[in-house]
């Protein structure tokens, strides 16, 4: 990584700007979770692990809980790794039919919220009445009862949150795959290595470090999903700390269980800055270009055909054809003619004050943390990427953070920050405000990640040029550098505005007055306030919504690469 | 000249939309509920189209989220609220005795029409609906010659994995019937604790509220549930393949509560609304749109039966004072603990 010595000026507004950014970055990120370590840490004000101790380690729900959590994050890695490393393979570097429909598939994935994927397969795979399950009891298993798929168990919630998870391994793993050397799989196959041999010798082992990273990506996303196991009843850490904070309320167990998942959730991060640093993720900056050569198959390309339907169909056309059906029926339980269909769902949707309200809600907050995220990533991101400041790793650090923390955690350490002195005193809570600063510290490393990339094209001769010139720093970013990096910001703002809208774990502990957002507003429908119809309708018109402005962006960008959605 | 005819132009404009806009402007009250959206639309134009001179603002949740928000609102002093409409009633004189509700003193001709048994003696609270909790079940799923009239047919084996009931930790609509399981039938008679063990090992579904166990219902994904009346004439009156019964050993009624908050910047719009809700109409509303019983007895209703209908059919047991947060809370662990 290349860096440019900067002049010293004897006064640039850009220092002040610099300051300001970090200032506002250990706000939003920093200070929740201090709040959150030192409730968790400190009895009668005074250094402890007894709180750990009660309820953590002597509180059989709370490790019930918290094993739950672990099992279902390494499955959640595992199955990621299973079916994204194949998908990524046969959609890079096979000749496998379909490529533009997997692709197409998991960015629908990662912009579809889980918990609406949940919805949907309730429907579809309640033990019960769920419309699948009711057809293969009468096609296969007729002396069966119920079965034979049950939504609401452990493999239930470990398969609802997996597209994600694969998304996130199909990213990394192709972008690996397409960028390797080819020449280390034509030196194994002119060692006489068969086709089968090669794959498994050379090319998987070069992608290594990229499928590791996904599969670590994968477990921090299911580690801090609150939607799906709460629609399933199932208990996770998320759960339990959603409860702690219900009537009646305990902070004390809120902050245990919030920094337990953080821990694990940070282990994670750790892992995967160690491993995509190994694996240079940058690499196309080296100006090397490579097009490995597609693997022609032969019969076996149906393989990897066939899984790409299956993935298609299990992600995306199964779950969203059921809400789009159950969204037109007047009520449940009996199948209605066709005259019987009606619209009357959609037109509360797009007419009742509450969701309105709702999705304006989103949209204000969504726009706002966007503009406010690529602020504070850009600065970062310049001075991770450019300066030469000693504290720029921990910075580095500190802003992708986030990525470890479930909504959730952030959304405990907000409500300790704002309900306590001195903070109480700027009365926030309650607020539309809380949500915008849990959603910027959510953000922020989507956004930052983007930007980075984006700064690390750029050489430093440019910018060098403008400040030999005499420009200060917000000069030469104002003429040099954001010229550059128009369209990585444009990006950025796009994933993180896709990223808010369907987000759930913080707004729901933090929705209160008149801010609900789309995603509590679809809790709401689901579990009592409206019904499933119309939380189909909500849900099938959000996810038009995010698909329309995302393949829209996808479009005028044309980018291939996307970051994460939580939920 | 044409500069002149402008401005003049403009700021008769500006006149004409600050004088209407004075001339609409409204004392905006918030109230806090644990009613579904729909319910919330249909009181709010309700209310507004007799009195166009207060806007109501609605702040729905599940009852338990309600209450951490109102709990939180107070300690750093920043309750919004100014009327809270309680799930019950304990809630309700617990913010009553802590000075938090004001005064809300019901005309006489309210109280000549409401059952002595449910008034506030100290006139802060009062009672606007009565909330059955019945037995729902799916007519398809239930067979017709099947007679369903007790508690004991939802341990039924053929309801295994096809029981739900709210989720104690989240609903509060739960707990009437988990007390009067629990603390108002006798163990020798097979109720108590042990009765909830029975049910636990009968793998119920838990739901987050009544209207998703209604959809649940509805769809067969359970046979069986326990049940707000509100919800399960709703299904019945849309058709849905459902319906409902009193549990003969005791159907718990549970009354519910309207405050109005002493420290409200409009009290008395507040205090309109809330002792509108316990009028006439309001009380028909009560009825009309929830589906719930109203506390006066001099409203018809519409929709279910009445206290005494229901008393030809099942016990009926009205309940107040005696679900306090202690005991909702001991129920929710040891229901756990049981499952």
């Amino acid at each position: 990584m290349s860096t440019t010595q900067l002049k010293r000026p004897g006064f640039d507004a850009g220092k002040i700007v610099w300051a300001a950014c970090i200032l506002l970055t250990v706000y939003f990120v920093l200070l929740p979770m201090a709040y959150l370590v030192i409730r968790a840490f400190f009895f009668d004000g005074t250094p402890s692990l007894s709180l750990f101790v009660e309820y953590l380690f002597a509180d059989p729900r709370a490790m019930r809980a918290g094993l739950n959590s672990l099992i279902f994050g390494v499955s959640v890695a595992a199955v990621s790794v299973l079916v994204g490393v194949p998908l990524a393979f046969g959609v890079s570097r096979t000749d496998m039919a379909w490529k533009e429909l997997v692709r197409i598939t998991v960015l629908i994935a990662i912009i579809t919220p889980p918990f609406l994927r949940t919805m949907a397969y309730i429907l579809l795979f309640g033990p019960n009445a769920g419309q699948l399950n009711v057809l293969l009891r009468w096609a296969f298993f007729p002396e069966m009862a119920s079965g034979p798929l049950n939504v609401y168990t452990i493999p239930g919630l470990i398969l609802l949150s997996t597209p994600i998870g694969i998304a996130q391994v199909f990213i990394l793993t192709s972008t690996a795959l397409s960028q390797m050397d080819p020449a280390l799989e034509e030196a194994a196959r002119t060692s006489g290595a068969s086709r089968a041999r090669t794959v498994w010798t050379v090319s998987l082992p070069v992608c290594r470090n990229a499928i590791f990273a996904g599969a670590l990506m994968a477990f921090a996303i299911a580690l801090s999903l609150y939607g799906t196991p709460h629609l399933l009843g199932i208990d996770v850490l998320t759960t339990q700390i959603r409860e702690a904070l219900l009537m009646p309320i305990n902070f004390e167990a809120a902050a245990v269980l919030s920094t337990g998942i953080t821990a694990l959730g940070l282990m994670a991060l750790v892992a995967y800055r160690q491993v995509t640093r190994e694996a240079n993720r940058y690499q196309t900056v080296s100006g090397k270009g490579f097009r490995p050569a597609v693997m022609r198959l032969g019969g076996y390309r149906h393989l990897f055909t066939g899984l790409g339907i299956l993935y298609g169909l299990l992600s995306f056309v199964l779950p969203y054809g059921a809400l789009i059906v159950i969204s037109f029926f007047p009520t449940l339980g009996r199948l209605p003619s066709f005259s019987e269909l009606t619209f009357s769902h959609y037109v509360y949707v797009f007419t009742s004050d509450a969701s309105l309200r709702a999705i304006w809600n989103s949209l204000i907050l969504a726009t706002a943390t966007a503009f406010i995220s690529i602020i504070l990533s850009t600065v970062i991101g310049y001075i991770v990427v450019r300066s030469r400041s000693r504290f720029r790793g921990l910075l580095d650090y500190l802003a992708i953070a986030p990525l470890a923390l479930s909504g959730i955690a952030i959304a405990v350490g907000l409500v300790l920050v704002y309900t306590s002195q001195p903070f109480v005193r700027l009365h926030l809570y309650g607020t539309s405000w809380l949500l915008l600063f849990a959603y910027i510290a959510l953000q922020l490393p989507i956004a930052l990640r983007a930007i980075q990339t984006s700064l690390m094209q750029i050489g430093p001769e440019l910018e060098e040029a403008a400040r030999v010139a005499g420009a200060t720093w917000a000069g030469s970013m104002r003429m040099v550098i954001l010229p550059l990096i128009k369209q990585g910001l444009s990006y950025a703002w796009v994933l993180v505005f896709l990223g808010v809208i369907p987000e759930l774990s913080a707004s729901i502990m933090l929705r209160q007055l008149g801010n609900d957002t789309v995603a509590t507003m679809l809790l709401d429908l689901w579990g009592g306030a409206g019904g499933f119809q119309r939380a189909s309708a909500l849900g099938t018109a959000v996810f038009l919504l995010v698909a329309t402005v995302f393949f829209v962006t996808r479009w005028l960008t044309r980018r291939d690469a996307f970051g994460t959605v939580k939920s | 000249m044409k500069i002149k005819s402008m401005l003049k132009a403009g700021l008769a404009a500006s006149a004409l939309a600050i004088s209407s806009a004075s001339a609409v402007s409204a004392a905006e009250i918030v109230v806090y509920t644990n009613w579904v959206i729909e319910e919330t639309e249909a009181f709010e134009a309700a209310f507004e189209a007799e009195h166009p001179d207060i806007d109501v603002v609605f702040f729905r949740a599940p009852i338990e989220e309600l209450f951490t928000t109102i709990d939180l609102e107070v300690q750093t002093g920043q309750l919004r609220a100014d009327v809270i409409i309680f799930g019950d009633t304990t809630r309700a004189t617990a913010l009553a005795e802590s000075g938090i509700l004001g005064p809300l003193e019901l005309s006489e001709e309210a109280k000549a029409a409401i059952d002595d048994s449910l008034l506030d003696p100290n006139g802060i609270i009062a009672p606007y609906m009565l909330q059955p909790v019945v037995v729902q079940y799916n007519t398809n799923a239930v067979p017709d010659d099947i007679e369903l009239d007790s508690w004991n047919d939802l341990l039924d084996d053929r309801f295994k994995g096809r029981v739900a009931l709210g989720d104690p930790r989240v609903t509060g609509m739960v707990h009437p019937a988990l007390w009067t399981l629990t603390s108002y039938l006798f163990e020798e008679d097979g109720f108590g604790w042990p009765f909830v063990e029975k049910l636990a090992a009968q793998q119920p579904r838990l739901a987050t509220g009544h209207r998703g166990i209604r959809d649940l219902v509805a769809l067969g994904e359970v046979s069986i549930a326990i049940q707000t009346v509100d919800n399960a004439v709703e299904s019945v009156a849309q058709g849905e393949p459902t319906n409902y019964y009193y549990p003969v050993e005791g159907t718990p009624v549970l009354y519910q509560s309207i405050g109005v908050v002493a420290g409200s910047g409009e009290p008395e719009a507040a205090r309109t609304f809330a002792l509108w809700m316990v009028g006439p109409e309001g009380q028909r509303l009560v009825n009309a749109e929830i589906g719930a019983l109203p506390v006066r007895g001099d409203v018809p209703i519409e929709k279910g039966e009445t206290i005494d209908e229901m008393r030809k059919r099942a016990n009926v047991v009205v309940m107040g004072p005696e679900l306090t947060q202690e005991v909702r809370q001991e129920q929710a662990v040891k229901f756990y603990d049981y499952r």
